[in-house]
């Protein structure tokens, strides 16, 4: 006997569908943008436009879609066959639980939270570095810029929140400060997943949901497009002179040996 | 216009390491020549094996892997690899389309049984200590699976090897055994061993089908705030 599995994202219904609690035809269409939706298919609230276009922002200054940056080469390497959706999908999976990457943004965001809440806002410098000292037992991640000083696109981001007077978000503040300890100690400075996760709690959005955001698809979506036009003949097959052997050298198996061949 | 950023400032390695296959010639896997050595002397699964493993196996060893594989390798329609296989099928989905939306959860669910069974390889260290209960074989398919591999396969089967066994603990111990110690390379073996089975029953679909597909099965209950 199959059990009922209780939904709370859609039903299709005659004349109209329901969404996350909302009409489409009546309540959704022609109000609400893709991040409203994106928001409300997470379990989020209902973000209003002017908390849409923080959205559209982070989206927008999280463009870094150079196709040699490692996530970027998978979309290339998986959409060169010809399949868009293959190299968005590949890249989507591949970074869901990696190192590197938006994977760490529900991991920023849960130390933000942890953070604010064992930390009174309005300690010095000195509390607050002896504070944070006891979250620092392992690698924070949102911290920590490779190959560059300083990360381009949180220097973008936070052009844009400045404009928009909403740079005075509490985590966004929490997020500055930390980076003011870490820059000092080990030259990490935030990177744009460390001030992603800031933006987004300041947004009401839970780390859990902040987690399952479709941040970044528009850098897969570049290069998948492309790179399944291309259908690059290098990318399906490196050329020999691109390899370096470093495994097992030669030799001949037992039963060769037993065989009695050369 | 010509760019420049922290790639072109940068030293970077020009070669991509292989560490599993030579290029060559003659093409080798873990040092063995593909064709004059593996090819004549191995079966699919034992080259398989090379390739996870990094060693050519031996009989002994051949034999208990395959009977990890065929202990892995039913997977029915009820379960969810195969059944998102059929519906992308049903759906019209091409060849590969129906392999990745099937084969992105049959790795998933190799990911979980990986993880649902890590404990084994603490009683393994010690195999005559209590086995966890959800080891155990339950049902009489379950007991009559690994009683008939024991059967088939007894003489070459470890002395942990024993009836009470559940089939995937059993497969899982005998992968375990065989030094598939590594989650990817036990989470691959899995896929690999159950990925014909899920083709299987998409195999004969077609798109003309789609009004025999049972909609609401299982069912859901649309919720909603009053």
């Amino acid at each position: 006997m199959n059990k009922v599995i209780p939904t709370r994202v859609g039903h299709a219904g005659h004349g109209d569908n329901r969404f996350r609690g909302h009409s489409v035809r009546d309540e959704l269409a022609g109000r609400a943008g893709f991040w409203t939706l994106a928001v409300l298919a997470v379990g989020g609230r209902m973000i209003d436009g002017s908390d849409a276009v923080i959205l559209d922002d982070l989206e927008v200054c999280l463009s870094a879609a150079d196709p040699r940056i490692w996530p970027m080469k998978i979309v290339r390497l998986a959409a060169a066959y010809g399949s868009v959706q293959t190299g968005v999908c590949a890249a989507l999976l591949a970074m869901e639980s990696a190192a590197i990457g938006p994977s760490n943004l529900r991991r920023v965001a849960e130390f933000l939270t942890r953070l604010q809440a064992s930390v009174p806002e309005d300690c010095s410098d000195d509390t607050f570095e002896t504070l944070l000292g006891a979250h620092l037992t392992e690698r924070i991640p949102g911290f920590g810029v490779p190959f560059r000083p300083r990360d381009e696109r949180v220097l973008a981001l936070q052009g844009c929140l400045a404009r928009r007077g909403r740079a005075e978000g509490s985590y966004w503040r929490l997020a500055h400060r930390v980076e003011k300890v870490l820059l000092t100690r080990h030259r990490a400075p935030l990177n744009i997943v460390g001030a992603c996760g800031a933006v987004l709690l300041d947004l009401a959005i839970s780390p859990q949901q902040i987690g399952s955001l479709p941040l970044m698809v528009t850098n897969h979506l570049a290069n998948a497009f492309e790179g399944a036009s291309q259908r690059s003949p290098a990318l399906q097959c490196l050329p020999p002179d691109s390899i370096l052997f470093v495994g097992t050298p030669a030799r001949r198996s037992a039963r060769a040996i037993n065989t009695g061949e050369t | 216009m010509n760019y420049r950023g922290p790639i072109e400032d940068g030293t970077w390695t020009s070669q991509l390491e292989a560490v599993a296959f030579d290029l060559g010639p003659p093409l080798r896997l873990h040092g063995y020549a593909f064709a004059s050595d593996l090819l004549r002397h191995y079966s699919f699964t034992e080259v398989v094996f090379t390739s996870l493993i990094g060693e050519a196996p031996t009989q002994a060893q051949a034999k208990l892997f395959e009977v990890a594989l065929i202990l892995l390798s039913p997977l029915t329609v009820a379960e969810a690899p195969s059944h998102a296989a059929v519906l992308a099928k049903l759906c019209g989905s091409e060849d590969a389309g129906v392999l990745a939306a099937g084969g992105v959860v049959l790795f998933d669910r190799a990911r979980v049984l990986v993880e649902e069974h890590a404990e084994l390889t603490h009683w393994l260290d010690d195999p005559t200590g209590a086995l966890p209960e959800r080891f155990l074989a339950k049902t009489p398919y379950e007991r009559e699976l690994v009683g008939e591999a024991l059967r088939r396969f007894g003489e070459t089967l470890p002395p942990f090897a024993t009836e009470k066994l559940a089939p995937n603990a059993l497969a899982f111990a005998l992968l375990l055994s065989l030094g598939f110690r590594k989650s990817l390379a036990l989470t691959s073996v899995v896929a690999i061993a159950s990925m014909a089975s899920m083709v299987s029953e998409a195999l004969p679909r077609t798109a003309e089908q789609r009004d025999r597909y049972p909609l609401d099965v299982p069912p859901f209950r649309y919720e909603e705030d009053e």
